[in-house]
């Protein structure tokens, strides 16, 4: 008896998940919303809910309604975990995952094994476009070859001499083998040192007496997350940037928030995945942004919720020209697919050989207070490097994108 | 904990024949669950793939249990031999190895080899400066998984594992279907458990009570305490390190967060939600529990770190023996309101 009715409502609720899985076109959105990526997470799920509103305003995809359904991505089994109930039970069609290049790694792995289309919305990880790259995977952000190839060039203008500070695991050291790689191909810039940076790292004297003593006249930073506001806070403390210009190749806005205004100041060369004055398209989702969320914690949009709006935008996109939800189809439709609204200066575009996606990089420097119209003002554009230009070479390409057995 | 009642002389103890019979009767009942878990977790909207996680949770729970639960050691770093178990599966079959036994095997070797270095400079020690000592050792595993990159693939860990299929002649089960990985997960949990509970149930378990017990009685005993504690970190690495392995096939991957001092820690969580401390079978349920718990909670609420938190905090105030304890208090809660006078008498009795 008892039994009959549990199996009754999961007929009927297996029956309701079917249905309504034919009503609307679902994505799965597997992005930080705990722990030390949370705060990264809610600039996520700003960019994706915009991409939702506009498609969604347009008539969806193939005539439907788009959906999300937010989870915590928490830890790499986790997110796979809640990946399967997601597929399986929910009737997901496609996943965006945050939660940097641990948890991109498993969704990678997940998506191969499923047969399903995950994209990665943040991190900026080269193995992801390598060794772990697979049909069913594409990376939104810019690898860490992309970046070097767009940043070195400006940091040669700089001086003769620099300097690596790297953050000691697979991010930071990939960072600065790809810019080390560049250095040697520019040829007359000379590298006077590495200090390695271990995780979790709050005092930085040492180091930055080192850096000191080895007189460069550029400081290149490859440090991530906590520790590089802590860094930049401590090289500001010690006056550091009176002796030498310090270059961030990869800098997110929420650091430069995070250190205020004026420590900005010491940052003679960075490279942003996006800024909102390169274009008319990116000015105007900067206002859009900043009509929809005037509480945000960021009061600009940040590369992460551009990114989101990007990955989300591109996949629906290769969906409406497939017809289909199908993943074969669909992947076949991205590897292919150029998007025009690439808030950035060229469009966007996917390169079928590592599913990288094809961006331009922007490298920034301080913006002298009297100049600045905002509080966030913080910079000015100094080139844009068009995508085409700064991709590595197709020929390099190995993984294997056919299809998983 | 047990109270010591010295006034009162020492029950009979019940015939061997007897607790053996009422043990094996609690297996049966905990395998024919068990064997039916893959039907139940669809029903409440889960998907059946969890149900392989908590048996491998709950192995590592009970091999962590050993020492916790058992020899009175609170371990944080067991992360370090469950990672250690994941990246001998990984590594062995990047390096070609595929056989599954070999693997699990080696798995369990490693995990114990692990355990028994950490042991020989941990096993003199006890309360906080053990739980810091293998807290640091846990992490040092750690910074090895994320930076040795040739070996373990550094950050992103090693991936694209296979599963294969074991054909015994007769029959052939590929692991790549979930029900079939299911019950070989079983298969070995269940073996396990019961090698565990035998040792457990062995003179060795009886000194290793004792430790928890009285350390020192023990010592003046006669009984080297130490090698004892250094046998217990040993065998609790070794099947930690078996479960590690396990996860390694379950996520088809290794990554060093298996090797992260939260993973130390919810093992520890897990074992005491499940009333670890004082039964043998707690950590199954504690497993159970915190695995289907944050999975169920995460999908309806985003905010499920809050409740998750909120539960765990109200077993350890309110419930310092776990889920078990807090169930007994509410049955007999229940029977005190609706059953007669003297059945309200013996509930204040088991409530005491």
């Amino acid at each position: 008896m008892k039994f009959t009715k549990l199996a009754a409502i999961a007929l009927i609720s297996l029956g309701a998940t079917a249905t309504y899985a034919q009503d609307s076109v679902k994505i799965g959105a597997l992005i930080p919303l705990s722990g030390n990526y949370g705060f990264l997470g809610v600039s996520e799920r700003y960019g994706i809910d915009m991409a939702l509103e506009e498609i969604n305003a347009g008539g969806g995809v193939l005539g439907r309604q788009v959906e999300v359904q937010y989870e915590d991505s928490g830890t790499a089994a986790q997110a796979t975990r809640k990946a399967t109930r997601m597929l399986q039970n929910d009737g997901v069609d496609f996943f965006v995952n945050g939660g940097g290049s641990s948890v991109s790694t498993a969704m990678a792995e997940f998506a191969a094994r499923n047969k399903v289309i995950d994209l990665a919305l943040d991190p900026n990880s080269e193995e992801l476009v390598r060794g772990k790259a697979n049909r069913y995977f594409f990376l939104v952000p810019p690898p860490s070859s992309m970046i070097a190839n767009a940043f070195v060039p400006e940091v040669a203008k700089l001086g003769d001499s620099v300097f690596f500070l790297t953050h000691d695991y697979s991010y930071g050291i990939a960072q600065t083998t790809e810019q080390r790689r560049v250095l040697e191909e520019i040829g007359d810039v000379e590298e006077v040192g590495e200090i390695r940076i271990p995780l979790g790292t709050r005092d930085f004297s040492s180091q930055i007496i080192a850096v000191r003593n080895a007189k460069p006249d550029v400081l290149i930073v490859n440090v991530a997350g906590i520790d590089s506001t802590a860094l930049l806070e401590q090289i500001w403390e010690f006056g550091l940037y009176n002796d030498m210009q310090v270059a961030i190749p990869l800098l997110d806005f929420e650091d430069s928030w995070a250190i205020g205004a004026d420590k900005n100041e010491m940052i003679a060369l960075a490279g942003v995945e996006w800024h909102y004055n390169i274009s008319d398209k990116a000015q105007a989702f900067k206002d859009r942004y900043q009509e929809k969320y005037p509480n945000a914690d960021f009061p600009v949009p940040t590369t992460n919720s551009v990114n989101a709006y990007l990955g989300v935008r591109i996949l629906l996109q290769a969906a409406e020209a497939a017809g289909s939800l199908e993943s074969e189809a669909v992947v076949k439709q991205l590897e292919t697919m150029t998007l025009e609204e690439s808030l950035k200066m060229n469009p966007l575009t996917v390169r079928a050989a590592d599913h990288q996606i094809v961006q331009d990089f922007v490298i920034v420097k301080v913006k002298p207070e009297a100049e600045r119209e905002a509080d966030y003002d913080l910079y000015e554009v100094v080139t844009v490097a068009a995508g085409a230009d700064i991709v590595s070479p197709e020929a390099e390409a190995t993984a294997d994108m056919s299809a998983f057995d | 904990m047990t109270q010591v009642d010295t006034n009162t002389p020492p029950a009979p103890a019940r015939p061997m024949a007897r607790r053996q019979g009422a043990m094996a009767a609690k297996f049966a009942a905990l395998l024919a669950v068990l064997l039916v878990l893959p039907f139940i977790v669809p029903l409440i909207g889960m998907n059946v793939g969890i149900a392989s996680e908590i048996v491998i949770y709950s192995l590592f729970a009970i091999a962590f249990n050993i020492l916790l639960g058992f020899t009175g050691l609170p371990s944080f770093g067991h992360a370090a031999f469950f990672g250690t178990g994941a990246y001998m599966v990984a590594i062995l079959q990047y390096q070609g190895i595929e056989n599954t036994a070999v693997a699990l095997l080696t798995a369990a070797l490693g995990g114990g080899i692990a355990a028994g270095l950490v042991g020989v400079l941990v096993c003199k020690k006890r309360g906080i400066y053990f739980g810091l000592l293998t807290l640091a050792f846990g992490q040092m595993f750690f910074i090895v998984a994320l930076r040795w990159d040739e070996v373990t693939g550094g950050e992103t860990g090693l991936t694209g594992l296979t599963r294969s299929t074991i054909d015994l002649g007769f029959a052939a089960f590929d692991l790549n279907d979930q029900m079939t990985f299911y019950y070989f997960v079983l298969l070995v949990f269940f073996l396990s458990i019961l090698v565990i509970w035998r040792i457990l149930s062995s003179p060795f378990g009886a000194v290793l009570r004792g430790i928890k017990e009285n350390e020192l009685r023990v010592q003046y005993l006669g009984y080297p305490a130490y090698l004892y504690k250094w046998a217990a970190i040993t065998i609790s690495g070794a099947f930690s390190g078996l479960a590690g392995g396990l996860f390694a096939y379950y996520q088809y991957a290794t990554y060093p967060e298996f090797v992260f001092w939260v993973q130390s820690g919810n093992v520890v969580v897990a074992t005491l939600i499940g009333g670890g401390l004082n039964s043998f079978f707690g950590p199954i349920l504690g497993a159970a529990i915190f695995v289907g718990a944050e999975d169920l909670i995460s999908s309806y609420t985003e905010h499920w770190m809050l409740f998750f938190g909120l539960l765990f905090i109200s077993v350890v105030i309110f419930f310092p023996n776990g889920i078990p304890q807090a169930v007994m208090r509410l049955t007999s809660w229940i029977r005190g309101r609706t059953g007669a006078q003297d059945a309200d008498k013996a509930s204040e009795e088991t409530g005491k």
